[in-house]
């Protein structure tokens, strides 16, 4: 006969449950601040609400650093997807395929901007783009590329970890037949490897648009008057002036990002993954 | 459709000879298996032919084509994988179409080819399913037939049979002989599995640590073993220690029995019998070899029976028979029951 479940049992689970309801808790309970808050109708940031309006979203849009932060934040977060993905997707498939003196030490090398912090990047990179300037005259801070190439450093690791994790999931078994076939090295790579770490392709570029979209402290370093991103807007709007419409920006911004997890994960289970 | 010719061909990984100055003729339209224990270089020799392995030293032919220097996309080789390695992101027909595309064959080309090699394979209806849907008897059968579009010089098959269960490995391998047969296409297949070696063989190459022990039919391997490896690779085999007493062509095992042989040379210290050579009776027969001996172990396999017959001396002979020929000489297949096991000089051969 079946018996019911002792009290211990039941405290137990009641226990287990508890600590994951209140573990979920923490991690979404800034979530839905920013969402509560962002629609507020109190002139300043503060708490208990007095009402609630939509107007913060409209005044958003009213605030021309944000729209063009969000449209830079865009662009270089696209541009930084690409070259960070041409970069890393020959780099992954010779990390994974080819056994070379040093290949514990390149995947060190790529994987590293992940180890410093991200602010010291940033600074790093103020100062040698700083004396780019001097040296050859060209706009370096505060340009498209330099913003890209800044980013690119941070989608790097990311890319690369999750690449290389797809490729030796592949068996090379497969790419032999083809060669077999009568495939050039070249054609193996387009027609078979590539088509196959399809998931891995959409989980990386994914992320590094959502890596490069909100990264605050890099881009502060690299921002020029009138060339901000989307964070660093944020951030400056939120030095002279505290009211819900740095909430509703940062629901925007947070809701672009759910959207680029909620489509990769569609392609790749992210949890898995990273 | 070519001959194959292997020439001083040596592998070598850091101290391990992989595959030790092996020489092989190929002849053209043949079925030559590749047989051996888990590394003794079958796997590598392969690879090598294939491409995907770059020997040390050594000449490598297709009809007389010298490919020893090319890459393996121009080789013109049908290879065939144990894990079938069909592309799981192509439907069948693409699959099958891989190396024609590769070839920038006309697209009224392509259909007909891919057509007719599904169609060898008996698979021409699952065009446009993809590999995942299919059993794994049909996905290999789609890998037989993805190698034969590319009407490749040779056919390379590495452990074909292997990844299929019991059943469907007999089924795969009496069609992989018909088609060859059909084909007539010189097939190289490398297997640790004797049973399937000597069904699907013309030839075979018994290997071992890197080095050929023998080549051969199945039926000189079987009766004419060069070496104690092959005698005991190829089917059951009892071995019997002992030495050639000189002239009289007679061999005495270590235990004093006395063995009469069709061969009289010196240096020979083993001496074996099959266990199908052997025949059980009541009563004495005429053979040369005849002694008494009891049952001390008789297993049933459904169609046969092994038997173990002890004799006084302590010599053992494993037997294989059928239960219809041990009822018919009124035998008791049974623990303890005495009779004769028999067998004439050609079935003792010398080691």
């Amino acid at each position: 006969m079946v018996q019911g479940k002792t009290l211990a049992e039941h405290l137990g689970r009641l226990a287990v449950n508890l600590i994951n309801g209140v573990g979920l808790g923490i991690c979404v309970l800034p979530l839905i601040l920013i969402f509560w808050l962002s629609v507020i109708s109190n002139s300043v940031l503060s708490l208990p609400a007095e009402g609630y309006t939509l107007d913060w979203f409209s005044e958003v849009w009213r605030q021309p650093q944000f729209i063009d932060g969000f449209y830079l934040s865009a662009m270089v977060a696209v541009g930084a997807t690409i070259i960070g993905m041409i970069v890393t997707i020959p780099a992954a498939i010779v990390l994974v395929r080819k056994r070379f003196i040093g290949r514990g030490a390149i995947m060190q090398l790529l994987m590293s901007p992940l180890i410093v912090p991200a602010i010291v990047i940033g600074a790093s990179l103020y100062m040698t783009l700083v004396e780019l300037e001097v040296r050859t005259g060209l706009p370096a801070t505060g340009s498209l590329t330099g913003f890209i190439a800044g980013h690119v450093l941070l989608t790097i690791p990311w890319c690369v970890r999750l690449l290389t994790a797809n490729l030796a999931g592949l068996n090379e078994v497969v790419e032999e037949a083809a060669a077999s076939l009568g495939a050039s090295p070249f054609a193996v790579i387009w027609k078979v490897t590539l088509p196959l770490i399809r998931p891995g392709i959409m989980a990386a570029a994914i992320f590094s648009f959502v890596v490069s979209f909100g990264n605050l402290e890099v881009s502060m370093f690299l921002s020029t008057p009138g060339q901000l991103t989307l964070p660093v807007a944020i951030l400056q709007y939120l030095q002279w002036k505290i009211d819900p419409t740095i909430a509703a920006a940062s629901v925007m911004q947070v809701t672009i990002i759910g959207l680029a997890l909620i489509i990769t994960n569609r392609f790749v289970n992210l949890s898995r993954m990273v | 459709m070519a001959a194959v010719t292997i020439q001083n061909l040596q592998k070598v990984y850091g101290d391990f000879v992989a595959v030790e100055d092996m020489n092989l003729e190929v002849r053209d339209g043949e079925f030559l298996i590749l047989l051996g224990p888990s590394g003794c270089g079958k796997t590598t020799t392969l690879r090598m032919l294939a491409g995907f392995i770059e020997q040390n030293t050594g000449k490598l032919e297709i009809g007389g084509r010298d490919i020893t220097a090319d890459p393996p996309y121009r080789r013109n080789i049908g290879l065939v994988f144990q894990n079938y390695a069909l592309f799981p992101h192509l439907d069948i027909f693409e699959n099958v179409a891989f190396g024609l595309r590769r070839r920038k064959l006309p697209e009224d080309d392509i259909k007909t080819r891919v057509s007719e090699a599904l169609e060898l394979v008996r698979l021409g209806h699952l065009e446009d399913r993809y590999p995942k849907q299919l059993s794994g008897g049909q996905q290999q059968r789609v890998a037989i037939a993805r190698a034969l579009a590319i009407r490749p010089d040779i056919l390379l098959l590495d452990e074909p049979l292997s990844n299929l269960d019991a059943k469907l490995r007999l089924q795969v391998r009496d069609e992989l002989r018909a088609l060859q047969q059909a084909l007539k296409i010189t097939t190289i297949m490398v297997t640790h599995d004797q049973d399937e070696a000597m069904y699907v063989g013309d030839r075979l190459v018994v290997m071992q640590a890197g080095k050929i022990q023998q080549i051969g039919t199945p039926m000189e391997l079987y009766n004419h073993p060069a070496n104690r490896f092959v005698a005991s690779f190829i089917g059951r085999t009892n071995f019997l220690a002992g030495a050639i007493s000189a002239g009289d062509k007679a061999f005495v095992t270590n235990s004093g029995l006395t063995i009469e042989t069709e061969q009289a040379e010196c240096n020979h210290s083993e001496l074996m019998v099959r266990p199908e050579m052997i025949e059980l009776s009541a009563t004495k027969t005429a053979d040369a070899n005849c002694f008494e001996a009891e049952i001390t172990r008789s297993v049933f396999l459904g169609g046969n029976l092994e038997i173990l017959a002890t004799l006084a001396t302590g010599d053992a002979f494993t037997v294989v028979t059928t239960i219809k020929s041990l009822t018919g000489a009124g035998l008791p297949a049974e623990v303890g029951s005495r009779l004769y096991v028999s067998f004439n000089r050609q079935s003792a051969v010398l080691m």
